[in-house]
């Protein structure tokens, strides 16, 4: 029988770290594309990927298991991100220009330029702001459920479909009018 | 259409709508051509993000988490052994660290100092600064790692130039594949526009930075230091059909302003 998360996260509080290995494992591929996704970056979503891995192992004392071990992995992933844009006050490329975004494409994945309806998508996506960008890519691209998300941003259900729905209709109008050109 | 029918719409597809609500919508869809299409844009959209390319980490990311891992049993069993625990800093915090014992010590150096006063407290004090200036340049060379290298270029902010790390920050500037890095790279050359070097080495990355924020970023930058120099190849930029509109119109207030 598989063992839970949460049974895996309470073995690490108390000592036994080299359990954290098997959460590495579970989780280390969700968080990376979660980062890379919504900053276009492979070398900075592998470091803050490796930053939440850290942090959980850190703060592991702290974990209370009141919330599912995954919403509690994501909110430090969220902290590392809104850490790292504060920190380094670094006003990032705001990529609306489709060459722009090609570029940053090629050097995320050859695929996703060669695929014409692929790379539309992610121009799109990059015309949304960040929380809109992120709660696409938690429930959309990771289909994780409106419960899942609510758990990770603390809001209600009914507030992370509301912000679903404005999200995936800008998103369409987005990709249609670039369709279009 | 209404929102609450674009909202159901999304709903339907994700497939959590009740029977009824399911009813009242395909009733809709068969009646509708404006929702029929709303439905079909936002369904081909749904199944694009469906098929979206996972991508995968690099093993080094493992691997450093395992060795993380054992260090962690490491330093918990040295501490168990009754040995003097080791405080691990974040980077940042070591490179403002180092930025600020170069600075203390150029003071202590021009203050505090006396020829007849402990040698071997200044000795430890000047290893301190070399070890320091070591880790804001390996930051800075780490080709593995762009966060550690915008960490090394943002944080760098000592009070007197020191020209291997600036003409490493110019390489940065010129040569590195991260816009972030490379827009950090220039905000920090930006403290030593007084040496000509620096200057020389802003005003031609001006002629070769394609992106739009760094272009930006070095045409104000080129206005703050009232360099006219910058005016011939703001022209250039001005002139260029290529360019983005919004750097062009940058470029035209900046030749405005320094006229």
């Amino acid at each position: 029988m598989t063992v839970t998360d949460e049974a895996l996260m309470q073995q690490v509080k108390h000592g036994d770290l080299r359990k954290a290995s098997d959460l590495f494992d579970r989780y280390n591929k969700a968080l990376y594309n979660f980062f890379v996704k919504i900053m276009f970056d492979r070398d900075l979503g592998h470091d803050l990927t490796q930053n939440v891995f850290l942090r959980m192992m850190k703060y592991r004392k702290t974990y209370r298991g009141d919330k599912p071990f995954k919403a509690w992995l994501y909110q430090i992933a969220r902290n590392v991100y809104a850490d790292h844009f504060r920190k380094n006050k670094i006003k990032y490329a705001d990529l609306t220009d489709v060459e722009q975004v090609n570029d940053h494409l090629m050097s995320v994945d050859e695929k996703l330029v060669n695929d014409e309806r692929e790379k539309l998508l992610y121009i799109s996506l990059y015309r949304l702001n960040t929380e809109q960008r992120e709660i696409l890519i938690l429930t959309r691209f990771q289909e994780m459920k409106y419960e899942e998300v609510s758990q990770i941003l603390d809001i209600s259900v009914a507030n992370v479909k509301v912000r679903v729905h404005r999200a995936m209709h800008k998103l369409k109008e987005a990709y249609l009018q670039l369709e279009n050109i | 259409m209404e929102d609450k029918h674009k909202s159901l719409l999304i709903e339907y597809i994700a497939g959590n709508l009740d029977n009824e609500q399911m009813a009242d919508l395909e009733r809709l869809l068969a009646e509708d051509p404006e929702i029929l299409r709303e439905y079909e844009a936002l369904k081909k959209l749904t199944a694009l993000m469906a098929e979206d390319v996972e991508l995968e980490p690099d093993s080094t990311l493992r691997e450093d988490f395992l060795l993380e891992i054992e260090r962690e049993l490491d330093e918990i069993e040295s501490n168990s052994t009754g040995q003097v625990k080791t405080i691990r800093f974040p980077l940042p915090w070591k490179i403002a660290a180092s930025v600020a014992v170069i600075a203390i010590s150029f003071f202590a150096g021009k203050w505090v100092w006396q020829p007849d006063e402990d040698q071997v407290g200044l000795a430890g004090l000047k290893e301190e600064i070399r070890l320091n200036r070591e880790l804001v340049l390996s930051s800075l060379r780490d080709e593995h790692s762009a966060s550690r290298r915008l960490n090394g270029a943002v944080s760098y902010t000592a009070g007197s130039p020191d020209m291997e790390i600036i003409n490493t920050l110019i390489h940065v500037m010129n040569e590195d594949d991260n816009v972030n890095v490379r827009l950090a790279a220039v905000q920090a050359l930006a403290r030593f526009a007084e040496q000509p070097v620096v200057t020389a080495a802003l005003l031609s990355a001006l002629q070769v930075q394609s992106e739009a924020v760094v272009q930006i970023s070095l045409i104000n930058l080129m206005v703050d230091l009232h360099e006219k120099r910058a005016v011939g190849e703001l022209q250039k930029i001005i002139d260029n059909d290529t360019a983005l509109q919004v750097v062009r119109d940058e470029a035209h207030m900046a030749v405005f302003k320094l006229i």
